[in-house]
């Protein structure tokens, strides 16, 4: 204890303080136990002594480093793009008078709950060179003969990514600007500002903190992503680190899961970088614009731009979203893939198969459904504590804390996953294996980030002066947090949890190697019968899942009248 | 706090709950590590198990390069999760005999399967027949155009209209180019032209099926019994067996060393060869190993296969896997 007082500058010190301990030693031992399994692997060697061999022999081949720089150059160009489209978005649904900004404000998330394998065929679909939808009606229109876009290219890759991960930045940006202090906006108005000066001068520096978590969350994803690059990029022979690391993963044996370890290094060193990037960003910035008083932001009333925007939500929800989701729908619908899409060919066959035959469908669905709630709302607890002691205490090693917290989330799946394998089947006197536990650790640990930046990006915002006040009045560290702390970074904490249950809900590379017989995920369920070649029933599947989360989002958003829900 | 704490209190309590109820078996529960398509394991299992109403057969449905990786990861975590291992190519077995991973065993059905597909130590057996060959898209491509041996796919009219699945995802896609290659008509150089007439190279033979029959590509390399499935099913898809011959090998299955249940899953094998089990891979368009099981529609007899399909030395890949994917990676990929 009085250790404890000493580093947080003599503030008072509850059970709260030591019960900040435990979500940090859970973080150790989920995350930094098994990574760090996985990289002493990396420099042992099979009998047993130390080894730098495969290090060197990685800086040898050429298509190692042309991967990195694929990796950092997509990463960072999705990072740009996410932004220019997250933002407006978040600002249009969350400040203006838009009409059905409620609705846009879901639908914005859609490309966040569809499986990315899934979405590459539908994007497939729409913008193959040859047999696209897009490209066949484009070159009719205007009587060419040479097909306008190409999915599997570079940029094809970065387009792909950009429409999957703006959600990271749009989700956190929202819930910044709903907690905005208006008053600072107001006084720009009334010193003359126009509309949108006040946006630029005044609503986006404030929103700064949020948008770099999102920036941060996004880049980390980009990196890590493994199904968008190799289902679109290696059509075009663009790869990344992810799809060399697989390709040494199953090149076979001892030697391919060292040098895919070596190899993933390189990622966590990337996303080390980009937590010190935006640690520097952020040096000197003071964004404590929640100060108690007035939390209602008020909206700027759009006039005559009202349906300009609202046509502008219309086509971009239907460009990115209902295209690729109807693309998905028409495939479930059709008797066998490739046929015409003609009357004469649809049949609800496929959703017969999925809701009556097929037995898996309602497990993996129940298994997911019960894995991501759970997960979701332990990493979500866990998180705000862990952002906590980041941003609020001075202790040492919460640096270390925040790195570890990121740590899952920037190395591929598949490394994760065996390093579960390697700390949680029994060999250290723990034993998961195949059973629902190691799937909640590995999501619990995988989705940390989230939660963690989230959170995080929240409590950056909100004054000390308001804790403080409550601590004189007499309230404990404990009451400090319950009344004045969760209420102040509740959008934070929302959005923290919805950013990690829905991505659970669908989730592959992780649980595709810990899944055990009575635990199969939805991921898993729809993989395996697109894998056998069912795209027709998988797309059937996808369908089911995409109608039970709207579903249940709408009547979550209905049951809390609107609080809890996107 | 306290609510939230207790939400996730009660959640966990319920998962324990779930987990725990699942645990009270009296029945000898064994594990398979299979490539083979869910619903065809699904049915099969269903059989074995009623069959066998002592034994409760589980299994877990991965690709192969999935499985080496599981199961390696199992190794290094002190001991194999399964009892059998059923996969797509010889290759991975042979390493698995080496290496003193998995058991002998002479099962009694094999006696009708055809010496090709065993191994001669009695380790592995190949339980299913694969083929590789061309294939097509029926709604772009005349029959009487089609492809019907190796070399025509570097026809200068499928310029940039084929389509290969990639060695480092797939078993299946391996043991192709382990065929190839080894052939003196056709060895690496045969890569480097269908890479000069624009072959693209995708992830699995999922995808190939599905970009050849969605019409992306017009003709492909491919596996036989999933584009017979495809095309039983409607689409405009149909499997060539090359003139010159098929790549075709069987898909074996063995019981691992550390397993503590070597009777219940050498059960598992006598069925999986005897025509009874054979059946259910029929019913998913696969050819059986078992000579007197007729094979699927559309395909020819097991035998009629055999002899036209061009030899191939699996000991090569054993012995040059590494030097062979970085090969095909340096041709067909960079």
């Amino acid at each position: 204890m009085l250790t404890l007082r000493s580093i947080t500058k003599g503030r008072k010190i509850g059970t709260g303080h030591l019960f900040m301990g435990v979500p940090a030693l859970i973080l150790i031992l989920v995350a930094a136990f098994p990574i760090s399994l996985i990289f002493i692997q990396s420099v042992i060697s099979e009998a047993g002594t130390l080894t730098t061999g495969f290090l060197e022999r990685i800086f040898e081949v050429k298509s190692n480093y042309m991967s990195l720089i694929n990796t950092l150059s997509i990463s960072l160009l999705t990072v740009f793009f996410t932004i220019l489209i997250g933002c407006p978005l978040a600002w249009v649904v969350t400040r203006t008078d838009m009409p059905f900004k409620g609705v846009f404000k879901t639908l914005f998330i859609v490309p966040y709950m569809i499986p990315p394998f899934i979405g590459a065929i539908a994007w497939g679909f729409l913008l193959s060179p040859r047999t696209g939808f897009v490209n066949k009606w484009l070159m009719a229109l205007f009587n060419s003969s040479t097909p306008p876009f190409n999915i599997y290219t570079y940029s094809g890759v970065v387009f792909v990514m950009s429409l999957y991960f703006y959600p990271y930045v749009f989700i956190t940006v929202a819930g910044a600007l709903e907690r905005m202090d208006p008053s600072l906006e107001e006084a720009a108005r009334n010193a003359g500002a126009n509309r949108f000066r006040v946006v630029k001068d005044i609503t986006l520096p404030s929103v700064a903190p949020s948008i770099a978590a999102g920036a941060l969350l996004v880049f980390i994803a980009a990196c890590s992503n493994f199904g968008i690059p190799a289902l679109i990029g290696s059509e075009g022979r663009v790869y990344v680190l992810t799809t060399r690391i697989f390709f040494y993963i199953y090149s076979g044996g001892f030697e391919g899961l060292q040098m895919a370890s070596s190899l993933s290094i390189f990622l966590v060193i990337t996303s080390a970088l980009a937590l010190l990037a935006n640690r520097w960003y952020l040096r000197n910035k003071q964004f404590t614009i929640i100060a108690g008083k007035s939390m209602r932001p008020n909206l700027i009333l759009l006039g005559k731009y009202r349906i300009p925007f609202f046509i502008g939500c219309c086509l971009f929800t239907f460009s990115t979203m209902f295209a690729p989701l109807l693309c998905i729908v028409l495939i479930s619908l059709l008797k066998a893939y490739g046929v015409d899409i003609a009357w004469k060919n649809f049949t609800l066959e496929n959703f017969r198969f999925i809701l009556f035959e097929y037995d898996l469908t309602r497990a993996s669905i129940w298994n997911s459904i019960k894995l991501s709630l759970t997960a979701a709302t332990f990493l979500t607890i866990m998180g705000s504590l862990i952002a906590y002691i980041i941003v609020r205490t001075k202790l040492t090693g919460r640096r270390i804390l925040e790195f570890l917290s990121t740590l899952p989330y920037s190395i591929p799946g598949t490394v994760l996953a065996i390093g579960m394998i390697l700390a949680f089947s029994g060999k250290f006197g723990i034993n998961f294996y195949n059973t629902i536990w190691i799937l909640l650790i590995a999501y619990t640990a995988r989705y940390m980030a989230f939660a963690v930046k989230s959170v995080g990006a929240s409590l950056e915002q909100v004054h000390m002066s308001l804790e403080e006040a409550a601590r004189i009045s007499g309230a404990g560290w404990g009451r400090t947090f319950r009344d004045i702390v969760v209420p102040l970074v509740k959008p934070g904490l929302i959005a923290a949890w919805f950013l990690a249950f829905m991505p659970m809900l669908r989730e592959l590379t992780v649980s595709v190697l810990l899944y055990g017989p009575e635990t199969r995920t939805i991921g898993v369920a729809v993989y395996e019968l697109q894998d056998a070649g069912y795209y027709d029933t998988a797309a059937a599947l996808a369908t089911c899942v995409l109608i039970v989360i709207f579903a249940g989002n709408f009547l979550l958003k209905r049951i809390t009248g609107g609080e809890f829900g996107f | 706090m306290s609510k939230k704490k207790g939400i996730v209190f009660l959640a966990m309590a319920f998962l324990a709950m779930i987990v725990f109820s699942s645990g009270v078996y009296a029945k000898e529960k064994i594990t398979i590590y299979s490539s083979v398509h869910e619903d065809v394991l699904a049915a099969i299992a269903g059989e074995f198990n009623k069959r066998n109403p002592d034994i409760d057969l589980k299994y877990f449905r991965l690709g192969t390069t999935k499985i080496i990786a599981k199961v390696n990861a199992e190794l290094k975590a002190g001991e194999i999760r399964a009892d059998l291992v059923w996969t797509a190519e010889p290759a991975y077995f042979e390493e698995l005999k080496q290496r003193n991973l998995i058991t002998k065993y002479m099962s009694p059905a094999a006696k009708d399967i055809p010496k090709l597909f065993q191994d001669p130590d009695g380790y592995y057996i190949g339980a299913r027949i694969l083929s590789i060959g061309l294939t097509y898209n029926t709604k772009l491509v005349k029959e009487a155009e089609a492809p019907r041996d190796w070399n025509d796919m570097l026809d200068p009219k499928w310029k940039n209209q084929i389509v290969h699945a990639n060695p480092l995802y797939s078993g299946s896609v391996t043991a192709t180019v382990t065929g190839l290659i080894q052939n003196p008509a056709y060895g690496w150089a045969y890569y480097e032209k269908l890479r000069a007439n624009g072959c693209t190279i995708i992830q699995s033979q999922g995808g190939t099926q599905r970009k050849v029959a969605g019409g992306e590509y017009k003709v492909g390399i491919g596996l036989d019994y999933g584009i017979r499935k495809m095309n039983a099913k409607g689409s405009p898809i149909q499997f060539v067996y090359p003139k010159s011959g098929t790549i075709t090998w069987g898909s074996p299955i063995a019981i691992f060393k550390g397993s503590e249940h070597q009777d219940a899953a050498k059960k598992f094998i006598d069925f999986v060869l005897s025509s009874d089990g054979q059946k259910f891979l029929v019913t998913e368009y696969i050819v059986s190993v078992n000579p007197k099981v007729a094979s699927p529609k559309g395909a020819p007899p097991v035998l009629d296969i055999l002899n036209k399909a061009l030899p191939v030395d699996w000991d090569y890949l054993i012995k040059n896997r590494e030097e062979l994917l970085k090969k095909f990676s340096r041709i067909m990929l960079e």
